[in-house]
Parts: C-alpha cells; sequence; structure tokens
C-alpha cells in the first residue's frame, strides 16, 4: 500500500515514513502542498497521511485534490488542534480518519492497520468480482452469453450500492438467485438475506408476515411476531411476485420506502428499518400496471435500478456450462460417479426450448443423473427425459456421430 | 477582573498555538521511540532513532519554557 505522507516538519515526517515502513506500507514524503500535488501525480499512492496544517496550503485540500483523481484514495489528517470544524470538513472531504498531535503511535497502528485491512478486503471482493465474471459465474449466477454478461455487470453495478433493484423475469430463470448474488456481493452480505414470496401467502396475511404484529392485534395474535422487513434489518429483503401484493398493501409498503419507518400490525410505535429492497416478478411491469396490479407510484419507487433476466432459450450457449454445474453439483452430493456429458447429450440439451427455464434445466440435469449408468451421460438419457416435440430445434440435431460445431462445449474453468 | 471577549479570544488563540507548538515535536518524540523499539526487537541498532527522539524532546522543552514565559508574561503585563 503507497502511502504519502504531507507534514511540514521534518522529524515527524521521517518517524512517520519509519511507522509506516514497519506496518508494512511503502511510504514517500513531502513538506508542502506544492510537493503534495507533484508527488500524488507520479507516486499515485492509496494513501494520504497530512498535516492540516502545511506552510504553503490547506491539508484538506490536498487530500480533495487526490481524491478527486482517484475516489478509491483513503486519507489520514494529522491536526495540531482539535477542532470540530476541521473535523467535521475533513469527514466531509472523505478523510478515514482524523489524528491529533501529540502522535500516539499505538493509534497511529490501529488506525493504519484497519485501513489496510479494510482495503485488503475491498480489492479481493473486487479481484473476486473480475475472476468470477471472467470464469462464467458470479455468485450463483453462471452463465457466458452475452445477455448474462449483461446481467453479471447490472448485478455487479447495483452491489456496491443500497438502490432498489426490480428483478424481473420468467420463472424459472433465477430471479432469486441473482437477488441473493446482489446480497452476497453487497456492504450489507454479513447481515440477514431474507425471501419472501408476496404470491405464497394468503393476502390476508402479508401484511402481518412482512411487517410483525402486536400481541392481541388480531385473532389468533397470542404474541408478538417479527415481520420479514425486521427480520432483514441490517441486510437485505427480497419480495418476489410483488404484483401479487394487494393495492392496500403496496401502498403501506411504499410509506415504508419512504419514510424508512414501519409500524407492526395492532402496534402503535413507528419503528426504522434499515432494509435493501430487491422486488421481484414474472410479469412484465408495466403490463401490471395497466392491468392494476401493481401501482405505478410504487412501481416507480422499486424500479430504481430494473434487472431483466433472459429465458435459457434466449441464452442457449450457457446450456452445457449450466448443464455441466448442475451436474458438479450433484456429483458431489451423491458421489455416484457420473463425471461428465457425452457432447451429444448437450446437444439435444441445446436443443430444447426448457419453457421452464434453469430451474427445468436443473431438474433433468438431477434426473439424468440419476437415470444414468455409466461415467457420461449420454443423449438417450436426456432425449427420454424431455418432452416428445417440445424442442423446436431438435431436428437440427443428429442423431449420432460426432456433435456439430454449433453447439459450445463446456468450457474448462480457470483456477 | 475578568478579560473582554476580544481578550479571551487571544489568550484562548495564544495557549492553542503553544499546545501545538509543542504537540508537534511530542509527536516525533513518540514516533522516534516507537521506530527505536521496533527496531531493538529486531535486533537492529536503534541509537539513531533514540538519538533523534532526544534532540524532538529538548526541542518541545525549549518551545515550552518560551511558550510558557510568553503566556506569562502575557498574564502579568495584564
Amino acid at each position: 500500500m503507497k502511502v504519502l505522507i504531507v507534514e511540514d516538519d521534518p522529524a515527524i515526517r521521517r518517524g512517520l515514513e519509519e511507522s509506516i515502513k514497519d506496518l508494512g506500507g511503502n511510504p514517500q514524503s513531502v513538506g508542502t502542498a506544492k510537493d503534495a500535488a507533484r508527488a500524488i501525480e507520479e507516486f499515485k499512492p492509496h494513501v494520504l497521511i497530512v498535516d492540516i496544517h502545511l506552510p504553503d496550503g490547506d491539508g484538506i485540500e490536498v487530500f480533495r485534490a487526490a481524491r478527486e483523481a482517484d475516489p478509491d484514495r483513503d486519507g489520514i489528517v494529522i491536526s495540531g488542534q482539535a477542532s470540530i470544524d476541521n473535523a467535521i470538513e475533513a469527514l466531509r472531504a472523505g478523510v478515514s480518519d482524523y489524528l491529533l498531535k501529540p502522535l500516539r503511535p499505538a493509534q497511529l497502528e490501529v488506525v493504519f492497520k484497519r485501513l489496510a485491512e479494510r482495503r485488503r478486503l475491498e480489492s479481493e471482493v473486487e479481484a473476486l468480482r473480475g475472476e468470477l465474471q471472467e470464469t462464467g459465474k458470479l455468485g450463483d449466477l453462471i452463465g457466458r452469453s452475452a445477455p448474462m454478461m449483461k446481467v453479471f455487470e447490472s448485478v455487479r453495478r447495483v452491489s456496491r450500492t443500497n438502490a432498489p433493484v426490480l428483478i424481473t423475469g420468467r420463472s424459472g430463470t433465477g430471479k432469486e438467485v441473482a437477488a441473493r448474488t446482489i446480497h452476497r456481493l453487497s456492504r450489507r452480505s454479513g447481515m440477514p438475506f431474507v425471501a419472501f414470496n408476496c404470491g405464497a401467502i394468503s393476502p390476508t396475511l402479508i401484511e402481518s408476515e412482512l411487517f410483525g404484529h402486536e400481541r392481541g392485534s388480531f385473532t389468533g395474535a397470542d404474541k408478538r411476531r417479527v415481520g420479514y422487513f425486521e427480520e432483514a434489518a441490517g441486510g437485505t429483503l427480497l419480495l418476489d411476485e410483488i404484483t401479487e401484493m394487494g393495492s392496500d398493501l403496496q401502498v403501506k409498503l411504499l410509506r415504508v420506502l419512504e419514510d424508512r419507518t414501519l409500524r407492526r400490525v395492532g402496534g402503535t410505535q413507528e419503528l426504522r428499518v434499515d432494509v435493501r429492497l430487491i422486488s421481484a416478478t414474472n410479469r412484465d411491469p408495466k403490463e401490471a400496471i395497466r392491468a392494476g396490479k401493481l401501482r405505478e407510484d410504487l412501481y416507480y419507487r422499486l424500479n430504481v435500478f430494473p434487472i431483466a433476466l433472459p429465458t435459457l432459450a434466449e441464452r442457449r450457449e450457457d446450456i452445457p456450462v449450466l448443464a455441466e454445474h448442475f451436474r458438479k453439483t450433484i456429483e458431489e452430493q451423491e458421489g455416484a460417479g457420473v463425471s461428465g456429458w457425452d457432447p451429444r447429450a448437450l446437444e439435444v440439451l441445446s436443443a430444447h426450448d426448457w419453457p421452464g427455464n434453469v430451474r427445468e434445466l436443473r431438474n433433468v440435469v438431477h434426473r439424468a443423473y440419476v437415470m444414468c449408468e455409466g461415467a457420461k451421460v449420454g443423449p438417450d438419457i436426456v432425449r427420454a427425459l424431455l418432452p416428445k416435440g417440445a424442442g423446436k430445434r431438435e431436428s437440427s440435431v443428429r442423431r449420432g456421430g460426432k456433435p456439430s460445431k454449433s453447439v459450445p462445449k463446456v468450457a474448462t474453468r480457470k483456477k | 477582573m475578568t478579560d473582554s471577549p476580544l481578550e479571551s479570544a487571544v489568550n484562548a488563540d495564544s495557549l492553542r498555538r503553544f499546545f501545538h507548538d509543542v504537540a508537534t515535536p511530542l509527536s516525533a518524540v513518540a514516533l522516534h521511540l516507537e521506530v527505536a523499539n521496533r527496531r531493538a526487537q529486531r535486533g537492529e541498532d536503534p541509537l539513531d532513532a533514540i538519538g533523534t527522539a532526544r534532540v524532538e524532546l529538548e526541542r518541545a522543552l525549549k518551545l515550552f519554557e518560551t511558550g510558557r514565559a510568553s503566556l506569562i508574561g502575557k498574564a502579568t503585563s495584564d
């Protein structure tokens, strides 16, 4: 980690340089704001340790300029005078810590190590994101096709923020998987991920399930219950099949999103909630609005960042990769020794239209795995498992011999 | 007799400057002593760092005395 020390006192400068070296950093030091500007350009530091009062300028301004050039830069400000105004200004400029003179080496060590650890984790997450995307895997999302690359990019971008996300896609395209991936890649990953299917619960119960209820608030409410919003505190809440939620409840949900507070059913107290909301639907949201299934005002609140998942037929080239992924997962669980695919079996899978999307593919792979008696899943097993005449492209698939070049092979994953 | 607001501000400012002047070499003392300590732990020669700490400590004391004299001078002239 490259650290630029900007301090006019030469003895402190030398002491800081030595200390940062001892702590594993790569320091360079200058004594003026002017020299700092040059060093920022040439040395390209990751972190600046700046004295607030420099002979030719203001240390916070030096940091601000450095951060404008690279927003990922961190800063530690040193001041000889405790001033609330300076501390506020420093924090506004984005510095991580504010140290007062006389400096205490132990405090510097704690601050530096914390910063180094945070930066290490961030770069690890970033590297992981890039690596996963390169190997056709982002979280539990799998694919190499152009439509999935777009989805990966959207998921990667939105996971860094707290923006509400609306995921659309046909049944079985992986909406919950996408939501989980956003959560896993986000800063909320250490907190709960709660998925709630609005279509799976009676409309009369949804409100109490989501917001919780107080004891005695309705017949059968014999004790207080915390709702899904509160369960997901600090984390992410997925509301699947959002259009199945009644209009009255949609109004309440809108209020929660706007005020960031909720009231349990039968309760009087407003409770603050810190939840990242992801909603999903297999309907076209615009059509759902026209049909009166989704309130327009709620739609705009939920649809800050839309992600549309493609059907499996729209990303046919991902089928072999997905099939292999599911086979490996099943092999890890079952260990029956089914080690791969006959290429012709993958051709058959790739030619099918998959109205049930990835979910249907996963089920067929599992059944093929169970049926398989050899080391590799052959085309006959796969054909027997697919509905007759369901795959429009079946006729184009050769029934024997070598696989055609049009079907992508299962790629080898890089380590 | 109590100070006027202007006099209070001047005194507060002098005190802040005094503290800042002394805190700077004291920071250097603390940092160089820590450097010396780490060097000794690694089996390296800590004398250079101890020497710097001593010079800075003398500077701190000098600034302390100067600052104190100046503050006392201000107080007695008031």
